[in-house]
């Protein structure tokens, strides 16, 4: 046999192999049953939760189907109210005093990404164009700004250093207010700077001036606490990633690193008074950052499993002091926020 | 004073070998041109993918993967100059590549089955890495055996052409891929798995090892100290310092897109257009500027390559935000790619013996990649300690004073070739 003859029966089982994979793949996605129903768990234990307040969940939709990706507005109360806002396909969503930010994704020939800033109707009114994959995203409790988190990373593999690029918006204009890597940081009172400074994760403060994140340097995330008016940030203690503080502005949700090169994230709350650190009872490694209920529970998301067309993730729901165990909040659902009446819903 | 040498050669050159003999190049060189377009298609499908696959769709923080890469650049020089000396030792070029080449298709695999777990990913990703490393310098070896030394610069030009083509084709290939079929990279792996087989069975099917003329014995002396001792060979020791040096004063291409987009204030999402002009201008300029190589001298257009990346990291400190000085400047790297990387291989090849080829391309890229390393660190320490554009001056300083010093290492000699 010929070596051409060879190369071209090998040609042929590998786009064989290839065509086969396609074809079977293929086969399973068009055969699937009907896209599973939103069904939201109702958490009976809340506190805050009276028969008058209308509160509802906005979150990005997961389960595989048409509204994949897109925005999804769920009362929590008896009449399982479900609405779709198929207009908005995010990759990460937040929202607050009736402004929110969708971080977007759009696959083309080169894929670019996005930020949308837009009202309690859902009408858009900015765009602004990102530099890397989005990441995190956190809108300040009077709506007045936004923290935005991307990916950004070497275009070659020989070089896939993935960095992070944080900035703050302000929501009226859609201006960039600064990029947190020209903050000036502190640390011990002394001016501190280091080539590998790595910022992501805000979470704004009542008064959305001030405001918590992270900073990684040397391999060691911090958290950080920083003015937007005078660009500044100082190094509050290590170990913490990801922060996401309680509405009552007293303690910080966040992800703890455990394990050696390989980690793992247990999620933790931190008491900003007394410096006492709490794990939770979730005991998943849980790579996000977390969105408090109330000040008593924090959601987050967990996969449930990747198919083969999309991440399918859960959001689930446990108590902030530790106790308890983790329950499911809704299936099919990503990047959660509670918005409550009369400030955050749209009419 | 090298205008007038160039002259010299030219004149010289001309009437002796006609334009045909020059473009042609062995068969090897194709087939191992084609096993890399295959390749890099299917890596760069990948590649270009990673992030958003790693981060929307395993909802991953991969930051890590700067950590891992510091572990990796130790692993990967020391496996290069092992595979180099197996290469030669055994004359079994093809095969060491092979396993090279072999490895990081399997990895498109291995993507697949490690899911969202770490310890897997970092591990596909490492051994992908590996193979790499493990291929490049038995390949180079076996190419640069194929063919003879005045027609080096041409054949690492065709391969390059060939090699930066499978790059430019496989973002593109991946982009129609998720397009047609949104969030399925399941597919996108196993296409990718498949081009890269396609790729190795050119390799295997058809690329034989070269039996070189010079040596009859089956198992050759070769050891670790014969490949470091070529560094005491002044011919070699001069490529690879000037090779070194001048890597060490190169920004990598990150940063000079960074640079550009501060100073032509363009949005980040233009960073994959400036890669893929570059490309281009690399695959339009590589067999051209290999010719010139070998005619004019290999070490001139080589140091000439690094004279454009003197214009660029010039130009990159006054553009103007126009189309034409975005294009403009990818076209300088392009040409700095293609006038420098084959041309360093086909200069290197000139000068290593036959027996110990592949081991001496690996001490030399070991060699370049370290100064690489090196120089992305004293970067992004003169970033942050004084801006961009002092670093970026810094470096153009430095680069003025590696091209003299190369100029010096290269042309001392009287037998450059």
């Amino acid at each position: 046999v010929s070596r051409r003859t060879l190369f071209v029966a090998w040609c042929a089982v590998c786009l064989a192999g290839a065509a086969g994979y396609v074809a079977v793949t293929t086969w399973h996605r068009v055969t699937p049953a009907a896209a599973p129903q939103t069904t939201v768990t109702l958490p009976q234990e809340t506190p805050t939760l009276e028969p008058a307040e209308r509160i509802e969940l906005l979150y990005r939709r997961t389960a595989l189907g048409e509204t994949y990706g897109t925005l999804v507005l769920a009362a929590l109360d008896s009449t399982g109210r479900v609405r779709y806002f198929p207009g908005l396909r995010c990759e990460r969503v937040h929202f607050a005093s009736g402004w929110g930010v969708c971080l977007t994704a759009s696959r083309g020939v080169f894929t670019t990404y996005g930020a949308e800033v837009f009202d309690a109707g859902f009408e858009r009114h900015h765009h602004l164009n990102l530099a890397g994959v989005p990441s995190r995203t956190r809108v300040s409790p009077d709506g007045r700004r936004a923290a935005i988190t991307v990916f950004v990373s070497g275009h070659s593999y020989a070089a896939a250093n993935f960095s992070t690029q944080t900035i703050i918006i302000d929501l009226s204009t859609g201006e960039i207010l600064g990029d947190l890597e020209r903050y000036t940081i502190f640390k011990d009172g002394a001016p501190f700077r280091r080539p590998d400074f790595n910022f992501w994760g805000v979470t704004f403060t009542r008064n959305s001036d001030r405001f918590y994140a992270t900073l990684r340097t040397a391999g060691i995330p911090h958290l950080i606490e920083g003015s937007i008016r005078e660009r500044q940030a100082w190094l509050l203690r290590e170990g913490v990633e990801c922060p996401a503080l309680s509405p009552d502005n007293t303690r910080i949700a966040f992800k703890k690193r455990v394990g050696g090169a390989f980690p793992k994230w247990r999620l933790h709350v931190l008491e900003i008074a007394t410096g006492k650190e709490t794990a939770l009872a979730e005991t998943r490694s849980a790579d996000d950052q977390v969105e408090w209920f109330d000040d008593h529970q924090i959601m987050y998301a967990l996969p449930e499993g990747t198919t083969r067309t999309s991440a399918v993730t859960n959001v689930w729901l446990t108590p902030a002091d530790g106790s308890g165990a983790p329950r499911l909040l809704v299936e099919g659902a990503y990047s959660p926020v509670v918005l409550r009446a009369p400030n955050d819903l749209p009419k | 004073m090298y205008q007038a040498d160039w002259i010299e050669r030219i004149k010289a050159k001309r009437p002796i070998t006609g334009r045909q003999a020059h473009l042609t190049v062995s068969r090897t060189v194709w087939y191992l041109g084609f096993t890399s377009l295959f390749t890099d298609i299917s890596s760069e499908m990948v590649a270009s993918t990673l992030p958003m696959y790693l981060v929307l769709h395993l909802g991953l923080s991969p930051l890590q993967f700067g950590f891992v890469d510091g572990l990796y650049q130790g692993m990967t020089a020391l496996l290069r100059l092992v595979a180099g000396l197996i290469a030669d030792r055994w004359r079994r070029y093809k095969e060491v590549a092979a396993a090279g080449y072999g490895l990081s298709a399997i990895c498109k695999m291995g993507l697949l089955w490690a899911g969202s777990v770490w310890p897997m990913l970092v591990t596909v990703i490492a051994v992908d890495r590996l193979g790499k490393g493990l291929r490049s310098a038995p390949r180079d070896a076996l190419l640069s055996l194929s063919m003879a030394q005045e027609h080096l610069g041409v054949a690492f030009g065709v391969h390059r052409t060939l090699d930066a083509g499978g790059a430019m084709l496989g973002p593109l290939g991946a982009c129609a891929l998720l397009l047609l079929a949104p969030g399925a990279y399941d597919v996108l792996f196993m296409v990718s798995f498949c081009v890269a087989l396609i790729g190795l069975g050119v390799l295997v099917l058809f690329v034989e090892n070269c039996q070189a003329v010079t040596v009859s014995t089956d198992r050759l002396m070769v050891s670790l100290g014969l490949a470091i001792g070529l560094l005491r060979e002044p011919r070699f020791r001069g490529i690879a310092l000037a090779g070194g040096l001048l890597s060490l004063a190169t920004i990598s291409d990150n940063f000079i897109y960074l640079a550009l987009q501060q100073r032509m204030q363009f949005s980040g999402s233009k960073f994959p257009l400036l890669s893929f002009f570059t490309a281009l201008f690399y695959v339009v300029l590589a067999v051209p500027l290999g010719h010139l190589a070998d005619r004019v001298g290999r070490s001139t257009v080589f140091l000439g390559g690094y004279g454009l990346l003197l214009l660029l990291y010039s130009a990159a400190s006054v553009v103007g935000s126009n189309f034409a000085a975005f294009v403009g400047c990818t076209a300088l790297l392009g040409a700095y790619y293609a006038a420098t990387d084959g041309v360093l291989m086909a200069m290197a090849s000139a000068a290593l013996p036959t027996d110990l080829r592949t081991s001496g391309l690996a001490v030399l890229t070991t060699v370049t990649s370290l100064m690489r390393l090196l120089s992305s660190v004293l970067l992004g320490w003169l970033w942050t300690t004084g801006g961009g554009f002092a670093a970026l001056h810094w470096f153009l300083a430095g680069l003025m004073g590696a091209i003299v010093m190369a100029s010096f290492w290269l042309h001392h000699r009287a037998e450059d070739v």
